[in-house]
């Protein structure tokens, strides 16, 4: 298994290559920029404009801002007489706009562990980006522990009373809930648990003091309630209606007319040989929901004021803080990546029948 | 089956353990005079900074104003600067006969927040970073009026500007002191580290009405009461804090604050008109209190004077203005005047704004000094905007509305040119793409058809300073204390394809003259200084590169417990030291 599991790592690197790389070419590729957004400024003269550009980045060639963010410019630019101004470069400019000496290059590149810093926060986005996963984690994890917790044994209910009124119930409420959109629910949730009954916190990780740390998880479950609910709905209700479809499949194996013909109880049957089988295609779903929960955590996030990193992603997006948007792709595409790899695990430990080859 | 019955106990737990700890309010009479409680509306992004020289937003520039006094007070009553005004590091300060020198001189019993005094060193060093040009501070223009610095002694600074401008006081307000003797312990003079300084999240130095407390990303930053704070009316400040609570929806946010989880939504909240008479009413019972000011901007129509194929900077390399190839359509005076009296301006105001808002004439706001009462808003004249169409030679060639007209002799089109055109505007703003739409109609009824783009900001403003836009819908924010100069988007000099204000390449040698006497005028009275700006404010109407719309009004709202919520325009926490939130 070792063996297998380090060959798909290995197989993963230029996928992760690929993403960064085409994800690069999709951000500089669209239209602004973020000196456009920094600068909307009466103030701030057309030189200033250009300067803060060369300063950032973002005026290089395509190729040369990807091999910057990959391996850094401490390379590309540099002070070898230790006057504090780059004497020396490689591929950029020695001078800025003003026919200046630019400062050396001082990112090491995320090869080198170096996120770069925030073009609007100034700040590392390794930190900034740390700050927002662990609330990220835990709402995803609970988001998908309430979907599978719930959508499945919904799935399996309703194929074993195919057709009678729990099965239409949830068939037409899974419809129903996959229509809803998250922000809506949200919203009337915020309403009826916040506002009316006044039973659930409205939004934020945990509760306001001047301190602003948050206490253990145990502490604070009430605040995950809500967002847990509106990220997990729409899974809730697509796992059920696979897991009944899965469930319908299987029921209708051989083994399983076996099973019954050996007078195995009905529970044995269903749930020891059925469900247990039905879930295999399931485990398909389990590895993408990871990047998944990513996206749909970025709109729970904004109606619940989640300190979380879909939020984060979204607007770095719109402001076009590149270095951001690439921390959270990497994320997103390790999650992704990992996530299928999760899944090829499960098979085998589902299915004794697959094998690592 | 065991394994799912454990599962959905969990579950159970999990939503008893809910249920049982319940949300904590706003925590009023927590301390001495409460917690503030200030919903931070920035879509999820946190401050950026708080270091005050590097600040570049609204929300940032927030913390900052209560972390950190400026170098001159501002008269909260009048809103301008005046003399020993609270919240001002000056008591006093004397310009020179020639109007270049003003010594400011300093107050000695502002302390920074660990007992430093605060002196003219911490300015000189502000400027000395901005100076540098080695950060990434938006207020270069700051130091770029200046000629010299200096301070005889700690409480005496004087300045020598580059000329007599009379708002070299309201430039020199933008380098706020920072703790020299902090931040030189953590950069040095080196001004190339300050944008990385730890100071910047983590300020723990101030010399403000609160110190800071912590930064929760993705959360909030907390300040606390300082005990130092000299400025107090009654003697101490006393909210035992201050916290700006990140809610990324102002929807939810609305709700937070009627449920007692916020007690504050200040301006920048942006509450959405539709709210206004639901809030209005509430106030009027009693239930939360709420002020309403006029925002200090307006919103406008561009047209693009110049060929939008052949963008090309307004002034030669010796400053000299460059004649512009005009626009087909929009190079004639008389085609802009025609639409600015095909929009109904009450019919937008009332349709997309919920009557929240006042007609603007000018670009100056009907609350400025320089404010001229003759000029009157944009009047609705259908009849009038056909014949001038008419006459300008776009002829409406088929009696059908639903066509556009085509030139037939008219200034710079050729015949049979359509008058047809883009308008492009910012899909983030709901309220604006609404307008643009009242507007597509409106002009359809004079025979202009417009295709109407709401895109992304940033391509958007691409589009505007690149100069390659017909037409554009957006606004301007004015400074505060008000500057009524409207230069920076009407001078040839800030024609610059790719980067000037003025895309609208619009140039007129008498409203730069006039613009010029006023912002240096002798003496600068301000009587005298107004009559220029109005003047200046006449002739642009009448040659109409925009067409001025509308100024949106704006609400603050506070819990019905929050003793001291006094506001006047833009001055919301003039007496934040004396709020009080009742148990």
């Amino acid at each position: 298994m070792s063996k297998y599991l380090l060959r798909r790592l290995l197989q993963a690197i230029p996928t992760f290559f690929g993403i960064t790389l085409l994800s690069y070419a999709l951000m500089l590729g669209a239209p602004g920029g973020p000196v456009t957004a920094l600068t909307f400024n009466p103030n701030i003269t057309p030189q200033e404009r250009e300067e803060l550009a060369a300063r950032l980045g973002v005026d290089d060639p395509f190729p040369v801002q990807y091999v910057r963010w990959l391996l850094g410019d401490d390379w590309m630019r540099w002070d070898s007489n230790g006057d504090g101004l780059a004497d020396h470069s490689f591929l950029l400019a020695l001078d800025g706009p003003d026919g200046n000496p630019l400062p050396p290059g001082t990112q090491l590149g995320i090869l080198r562990g170096d996120f770069g810093d925030s073009f609007f926060q100034h700040q590392p986005v390794f930190n900034i980006v740390m700050g927002r996963i662990p609330a990220t984690l835990e709402l995803g994890a609970m988001a998908l522990l309430l979907s599978i917790i719930v959508g499945m044994p919904i799935g399996i209910l309703a194929a074993i009373g195919r057709g009678r009124a729990f099965d239409n119930v949830t068939r037409v409420l899974a419809v129903l809930i996959n229509a809803i959109p998250a922000f809506w629910l949200g919203l009337i949730l915020i309403l009826i648990f916040g506002a009316w009954l006044d039973i659930l916190p409205m939004g934020s990780r945990c509760a306001v003091t001047l301190t602003g740390t948050c206490p253990p998880i145990y502490q604070r479950l009430n605040y995950l309630i809500l967002p847990t609910i509106v990220l997990a709905a729409a899974p809730i209700a697509s796992y059920s209606r696979f897991m009944r479809a899965s469930m319908l499949e299987t029921i209708s194996k051989d083994y399983i007319r076996t099973a019954q013909a050996k007078g195995l109880s009905r529970r044995e049957v269903w749930f020891r040989h059925g469900a247990r089988n039905a879930l295999i295609p399931l485990a398909t779903f389990l590895g993408p929901a990871i990047a998944g929960l990513l996206g749909g955590a970025a709109v729970v996030e904004t109606i619940f004021s989640w300190p979380g990193l879909g939020l984060l992603a979204v607007r770095a997006v719109v402001q076009q803080d590149y270095p951001i948007v690439m921390a959270t792709v990497i994320i997103a595409g390790a999650g992704t990546l990992i996530g299928l790899l999760i899944t090829d695990v499960l098979y085998a430990v589902i299915d004794p029948r697959i094998r690592f080859s | 089956m065991k394994h799912w019955t454990r599962l959905l106990a969990f579950v159970l737990v999990i939503a008893v353990l809910g249920a049982s700890s319940l949300p904590l309010s706003a925590q009023s009479g927590a301390g001495q005079g409460g917690i503030i409680i200030d919903a931070n509306a920035n879509k999820g992004t946190d401050v950026a900074t708080m270091n005050p020289l590097l600040n570049n937003d609204v929300y940032s520039a927030l913390i900052t104003g209560l972390l950190f006094p400026t170098l001159v007070g501002i008269d909260p009553e009048k809103g301008n600067f005046a003399p020993d005004a609270r919240g001002g590091l000056t008591k006093s300060w004397d310009v020179s006969s020639d109007g270049l020198t003003i010594t400011y001189h300093l107050r000695d019993d502002y302390k920074w927040s660990d007992g430093t005094p605060v002196t003219a060193q911490d300015f000189i060093y502000s400027y000395n970073a901005i100076a540098s040009g080695k950060t990434s501070s938006p207020r270069t223009d700051a130091v770029d009026v200046i000629d010299s610095v200096s301070s005889p002694d700690d409480y005496t600074l004087v300045i020598k500007y580059k000329t007599p401008a009379c708002n070299n006081i309201d430039e020199t307000n933008e380098i706020v002191p920072v703790p020299a003797h902090v931040l030189q312990q953590q950069i040095g003079s080196d001004y190339s580290k300050m944008d990385k300084a730890d100071f910047n999240t983590n300020p723990t130095v101030s010399d403000g009405v609160f110190n800071f407390s912590q930064l929760v990303p993705g959360q909030q930053v907390s300040l606390q009461a300082s005990t130092v704070y000299p400025d107090t009316l009654n003697g101490a400040v006393n909210p035992t804090g201050f916290i700006y609570k990140n809610v990324d929806d102002v929807d939810v946010a609305l709700q937070q604050f009627e449920a007692g989880d916020l007690n504050l939504m200040d301006v920048f909240t942006d509450i959405p008109p539709q709210n206004f008479p639901d809030l209005r009413a509430k106030s009027a019972s009693g239930d939360i209190q709420t002020y309403e000011q006029l925002n200090n901007g307006y919103e406008w129509l561009a047209f693009n004077l110049a060929d939008p194929t052949k963008p090309i900077d307004g002034v030669d390399a010796d400053g000299k203005p460059v004649a512009q190839p005009p626009h087909p359509i929009f190079g004639d005076v008389r085609v802009r005047q025609a639409l600015a009296k095909a929009v109904d301006i009450n019919a937008i105001i009332q349709g997309a704004l919920f009557g929240e808002a006042v007609p603007a004439t000018s670009p100056s706001i009907a609350t400025s000094w320089a404010f001229n009462p003759d000029l009157k808003p944009i009047s609705v004249d259908l009849d009038a905007a056909n014949k001038m169409l008419t006459d300008a030679g776009w002829i409406d060639d088929d009696n059908n509305p639903d066509t556009p007209r085509v030139a037939k002799g008219a200034k710079y089109a050729p015949d049979g040119t359509k008058l047809a055109f883009s308008l492009i505007t910012s899909a983030s703003d709901s309220t604006v793409v609404a307008v643009g739409q009242l507007i597509q109609d409106q002009f359809k009824k004079v025979g202009a058809q417009v295709d109407f783009q709401a895109i992304d900001f940033n391509t958007a403003v691409q589009k505007l300073v690149g100069q390659t836009f017909d037409t554009a819908l957006l606004g301007w924010s004015l400074s505060y204390p008000d500057n009524p100069d409207f230069g920076f988007a009407f001078n040839a000099s800030n024609d610059k394809v790719g980067g000037g204000f003025n895309f609208v390449s619009y140039y007129n040698q008498d409203v730069t003259d006039l613009l010029s006497q006023a912002n240096n005028l002798p003496g600068c009275d301000p009587t005298g200084r107004a009559k220029l700006y109005q003047q200046a404010q006449e002739k642009l109407v009448a040659d109409q590169p925009y067409i001025f719309l509308y100024t949106s009004k704006a609400m603050i709202a506070a819990s019905s417990k929050l003793d001291g919520f006094k506001p006047y325009p833009n001055q919301l926490f003039w007496n934040v030291d004396t709020w009080n939130l009742a148990p």
